[in-house]
């Protein structure tokens, strides 16, 4: 999925190990979430990541209809509904990479 | 707050046919995107190859039925795992690809999307393939 956008992606297993790598310093854009996530789910590591770096844009995404007002609430600069096809991730790097 | 993926009433986690179908969709963007020339940089590359071994792995294992395919599944997956082999060769750059070769690549393609994306235009996004 990394092909969307030739940058370099990390991945991380789980909120936690996430937010480990954001907060010892490590270089982020653009952060991609699920929601629901172990250790430390999508919406807490949106609320971490929000306080340090609020112009940074955070995107979450789940297959529950309920997270979409969540995310909302929470400040999400997008949302991404599962089931979602690879025009989705394209239209995300043409909106917040390209435009 | 912007919205992507599917619409409300669909919304769900996504199995393992919708999977398969993500990674075969972006494997054939990726060689059209080739075949057209535009630049894979380092980090696309990787993704790319990446991405075709996935679906080599993939194609090997998964029950197609929901394809509804009215030739044998066999094949089917024998012109996916091609096209992986395809995609490999042509990312890395590692082979020439004469004028017959890039027609069987397109031919099989053509194929593979009729009975994958059956209602489906495969578009390239150009401006994300030549900026982002």
């Amino acid at each position: 999925m990394t092909y969307c956008v030739n940058r370099e992606v990390k991945s991380f297993d789980n909120g936690r190990l996430a937010w480990e790598y954001i907060h010892t310093g490590g270089e982020v854009d653009i952060v991609i979430s699920d929601a629901d996530m172990p250790e430390m789910n999508g919406f807490e590591l949106m609320e971490k990541f929000k306080e340090k770096y609020p112009d940074k844009t955070f995107i979450l995404m789940s297959g529950v209809s309920d997270d979409e007002r969540k995310s909302q609430i929470a400040g999400a600069d997008a949302f991404l509904a599962k089931p979602f096809e690879i025009n989705d991730l394209f239209a995300i790097v043409q909106c917040f990479v390209v435009d | 707050m912007k919205r992507f993926g599917s619409v409300h009433q669909k919304m769900n986690e996504m199995d393992e046919k919708e999977i398969f179908l993500m990674h075969l969709h972006l494997m054939i963007v990726m060689i059209k995107a080739s075949l057209k020339g535009y630049p894979a940089g380092e980090f696309r590359k990787a993704a790319a190859l990446d991405t075709a071994s996935i679906v080599h792995k993939l194609i090997s294992n998964i029950d197609l039925s929901f394809l509804g395919l009215k030739t044998s599944s066999h094949l089917f997956r024998e012109r996916v795992k091609l096209l992986s082999v395809m995609a490999a060769a042509i990312v890395s750059e590692d082979y020439p690809l004469g004028i017959h070769r890039r027609e069987a690549v397109r031919d099989n393609i053509e194929i593979i999307t009729e009975y994958a994306f059956p209602n489906k235009q495969i578009e390239l996004f150009h401006e994300v393939l030549r900026v982002a």
